[in-house]
């Protein structure tokens, strides 16, 4: 362990959510215009 | 992890480490992977690394030992992550060798993590970002965001065989070699550009290409 040098101590991290980003970025669906035109 | 134990933090703990750049020579979508420096290892991608125990194959979830030399292990900060680097490019000068396709970023740390005088030995690791690739023929470290570079592939038998087992990995998966903009001249072989190269670490493992602290120090002067 000579690159880190002497242990010092244990510490424990509990994030309250892992830093992995998510597996899809969500992108915004374009929504077709007849759609559009038939919710209005 | 032990849920009956007191967390002394919520977040994660940032470190600095190196990867070694591997890829798919085959030019597959985002192709190339982060690999770990000193184990046949490839980080896997979305997921987060969890340290194993060398000696028993097994893994230390709950159980990370204070004086196994396992760990996923990290710098607490770029100033110490440099002076290794100084050191083992000294050493390379001496042997003429360096571990190709060598990458310099942050490492998001949780779990159990062994404090140490100058780094960290974690159970859980991410990648966050990367900022400075090492030269293979000039063992410069360069910036990542701002500097021109571009990948080949290892070519086997020109005897740079450093912590590589062949058989760790899948059979299309070659170490990369990275080359700066003042060397790039000295090449006619040349499998992925810059652009190429970032924009597949970044999709595949969602991370961020940051300025070096040594460019912005500059800068800043």
């Amino acid at each position: 362990m000579s690159r880190i040098g002497e242990y010092e101590k244990t510490i424990i991290v509990e994030p309250l959510e892992e830093p992995i980003p998510t597996k899809e970025i969500p992108k915004e669906v374009p929504v077709p215009l007849k759609k559009l035109k038939k919710n209005l | 992890m032990g849920k009956s134990l007191v967390p002394d933090y919520i977040t994660p703990i940032t470190g600095w480490r190196f990867w070694r750049i591997f890829g798919n020579k085959s030019k597959t979508a985002d192709p190339l992977w982060l690999g770990s420096i000193v184990r046949s290892q490839l980080w896997p991608p979305k997921e987060r690394l969890e340290a194993e125990c060398g000696e028993s194959g097994s893994s230390h979830t709950g159980s990370l030992k204070v004086y196994c030399k396992w760990g996923i292990s990290a710098y607490k900060s770029f100033q110490y992550a440099l002076e290794d680097f100084n050191e083992r490019v000294a050493k390379a000068r001496q042997r003429l060798g360096f571990e190709p396709g060598t990458v310099l970023g942050k490492v998001k740390l949780w779990g159990k993590i062994h404090q140490h005088q100058y780094g960290y030995r974690a159970q859980f690791a991410y990648p966050f970002s990367l900022v400075s690739g090492v030269c293979i023929n000039c063992l410069r470290l360069f910036d990542l965001k701002s500097e021109d570079f571009i990948l080949r592939y290892f070519t086997f038998g020109s005897g740079w065989l450093f912590h590589y087992n062949k058989e760790n990995f899948p059979p299309e998966i070659f170490p990369g070699e990275l080359m700066c903009s003042r060397c790039i001249d000295w090449i006619a072989e040349v499998d992925l550009e810059r652009d190429e190269v970032l924009s597949s670490l970044e999709k595949k493992y969602g991370i961020e290409i940051e300025e070096s602290p040594l460019l912005s120090s500059i800068l800043n002067k």
